[in-house]
């Protein structure tokens, strides 16, 4: 029972972790529809630029986190502005590899930058000690990263619920062209969901860099949270979140009871088993919009 | 009538629907046969090498066309394809002792049969989501190869994998292997532009400009979509064991995530919807690959000490770029700019 309580924690640590990769996806393909498969490369810049500023350059913590966050938003408008801008109204497909590209090229930057060596976070992050609730040992980062997934969840529905710039993006999601209308300045909207996506993957960073340490091999969690935000519905925050979590916990379970018996490799195929059946059964993602199409 | 020399007119069908149209076509073809079979004889090691390696990518990437140019099946696994095929040519030739001929083939339809598991999703899976099976189709062929059938495929130890051999002829050199692997990219790229001018191509092209429409029309578009897979995967699956049998030597490390999506974008980049694409697509990919294999040392050395690392992120970073400036100033690829150009010899004197 003990072990089972583990695994969950940690599953819904590493699940949320997840949901907010794909609340990145989510978010920008709701605004701009495109589907941005670079949470790979952006997470690993961002995962970067964060153990740079504390690391590398030795700012003080507050300044050295304030710090990652602007050039992280840089990063996102950069991207946006630059790669993403002339391809408005260009086939899916295009967009596609296009922030496949992305990925790629923040990927190799990252080898250009700072070599394939794993680098770590200082202690006061990555070192935090096992702490035991009741007879269950948790690592306490995974407290720390459950708690902050949360209030992020909610301080970005309330970003959407009550301010201007969050009112304008929900109206792009809904309609670009009444958006316009409105008097909405779509670009400047495109650009804000690029900078709040980056923003979600420092905080993503900052916990997976804490837990596994920070190298190349990180992108691998971006492609989780690409796959989890289609499992829930390109179109859902709370499918993404759903998702994240499914995929967390089964990932979890099946590493922590099944690993003995069906091999290691099990834990990381096992999403990707999951997420093949459910293309069966809910194409759409879980809470994503059924399309009814017409020729 | 797009494409026409002028001057030429057809006055029979056949003539309307044959590939090599005009004697200047078969001069050119037949010079272009000539130049395939006598250039390895003046390419030396590195570049002979890189001619095989490219041939091989050239008779998958004729796949990943079928799949995503023709009837616009997203893959994001088709290195896993290839891979599978790979593997079961060189299970079939490591265990059981086959013959490579005798693999060759069902190192293709082995990979066909696991593209129409997979292509099963296509019931309800449509867009963008595809991506989802077919991701998962990588990263399965993963989990087979390095844990279920580890007992056969020695995990990540890798596999060895025999030089094929005909008739007591050994395809063990360079010279000879680049006429094995030229006859059979000839032959499957002839068998592709053949392909998507028949009855079941035109489904394929239907059901990539709106498949409802081409449901309607009566085509029976689960059938062709798992169709389009098949085909794709079994030239995949080719490709891979051909690839696999001239490197002797296979793990999954050779299949990277990377490569599935490189298939695509280079797709991209050659152009979309056409067998020169795919040509023009394994040349730019295999040819630029090479150029930062041997730039990038060379920029190591220069920038030593700058504690980056310039041989793992030339690659990245240039592809990223090479292909990003594609699709933003060129987004119909080297196919578009050889059709323009053919257009233009064509009429030359005249501007249309």
């Amino acid at each position: 029972m003990n072990t089972f309580i583990q695994l969950m924690i940690s599953g819904i640590a590493i699940g949320l972790i997840y949901a907010l990769a794909a609340l990145g996806v989510v978010i920008v393909y709701k605004a701009t529809k495109v589907l941005n498969l670079a949470p790979g490369g952006l997470l690993l810049i961002a995962a970067y630029l964060a153990w740079m500023f504390l690391v590398q350059f030795e700012f003080p913590v507050p300044l050295a986190i304030i710090a990652a966050i602007a050039a992280s938003a840089i990063i996102g408008w950069i991207v946006e502005r630059v790669t993403l801008r002339p391809l408005i109204g260009q086939p899916i497909l295009a967009s596609i590899i296009l922030t496949d590209m992305i990925w790629f090229f923040f990927r190799g930057s990252t080898f250009l930058f700072w070599g394939g060596n794993p680098r770590m976070f200082p202690a006061w992050l990555a070192g935090r000690p096992t702490v035991l609730i009741g007879k269950i040992g948790v690592p306490e980062i995974m407290i720390w990263c459950i708690i902050i997934s949360i209030l992020t969840i909610i301080a970005l529905m309330a970003y959407f619920k009550f301010t201007r710039s969050g009112l304008a993006m929900r109206v792009t999601a809904e309609d670009v062209i009444v958006a316009e209308n409105l008097g909405i300045k779509i670009t400047r909207v495109f650009s804000n969901t690029w900078i709040i996506c980056l923003l979600l993957f420092l905080i993503t960073a900052y916990f997976v860099g804490a837990m596994q340490g920070i190298s190349q091999d990180l992108d691998f969690i971006g492609v989780y949270g690409v796959i989890v935000a289609l499992l829930g519905g390109l179109e859902s925050f709370p499918g993404a979140i759903i998702a994240g979590l499914v995929i967390g916990i089964v990932q979890s379970m099946v590493g922590g009871y099944l690993a003995g018996v069906l091999g290691g490799g099990i834990a990381e195929t096992a999403p990707f088993i999951v997420m093949f059946f459910m293309s069966f059964w809910r194409p759409y993602g879980f809470l994503g919009l059924e399309r009814i199409e017409r020729i | 009538m797009k494409g026409r020399p002028c001057g030429v007119f057809d006055v029979r069908y056949s003539q309307d629907r044959a590939i090599l149209r005009t004697k200047t076509h078969w001069a050119l073809f037949i010079l272009f046969l000539i130049f395939l079979f006598t250039i390895p004889i003046f390419l030396k090691g590195h570049l002979l090498s890189l001619g095989i390696i490219i041939g091989t990518t050239m008779i998958a990437m004729f796949g990943a066309q079928v799949m995503v140019g023709y009837t616009m099946q997203i893959t994001l696994g088709h290195a896993g394809f290839v891979g599978f095929g790979a593997y079961v040519s060189a299970l079939l030739t490591h265990h059981l002792g086959w013959n490579f001929f005798f693999a060759l083939p069902m190192a293709g339809l082995g990979a066909a049969l696991y593209g129409l598991i997979i292509g099963t999703s296509t019931v309800r899976c449509k867009g963008l989501y595809m991506v989802i099976p077919t991701i998962s189709a990588h990263f399965i062929f993963f989990y087979l190869v390095n844990e279920v059938f580890k007992k056969w495929t020695f995990g990540s130890e890798g596999i060895q994998c025999a030089t094929p051999v005909l008739f007591g002829f050994a395809f063990n050199t360079d010279f000879r292997y680049f006429y094995l692997v030229a006859i059979l990219t000839v032959i499957m790229g002839l068998a592709a532009k053949n392909l998507v001018r028949t009855k079941t191509g035109r489904a394929f092209v239907a059901i990539r400009d709106n498949d409802i429409a081409a449901e309607v029309m009566g085509i029976d578009i689960y059938r062709y979509k798992l169709l389009a897979f098949a085909i794709g995967n079994f030239y995949a699956g080719i490709g891979g064991a051909l690839w696999a049998h001239y490197v002797t030597y296979i793990n999954t490390e050779f299949f990277p995530i990377l490569d599935t999506v490189y298939y695509v974008a280079f797709l991209i980049v050659g152009g979309l919807g056409s067998i020169m694409g795919a040509v023009f697509a394994a040349i730019f990919w295999r040819v630029l690959g090479e150029g930062v294999n041997y730039v990038a040392p060379i920029l190591d050395n220069i920038m030593a000490g700058t504690g980056g690392n310039i041989v793992s992120s030339m690659g990245l970073i240039t592809f990223a770029v090479v292909t990003m400036l594609f699709l933003i100033f060129e987004p119909r690829g080297i196919a578009h700019r050889w059709e323009l150009f053919k257009q233009s010899y064509r009429l030359h004197p005249f501007n249309y």
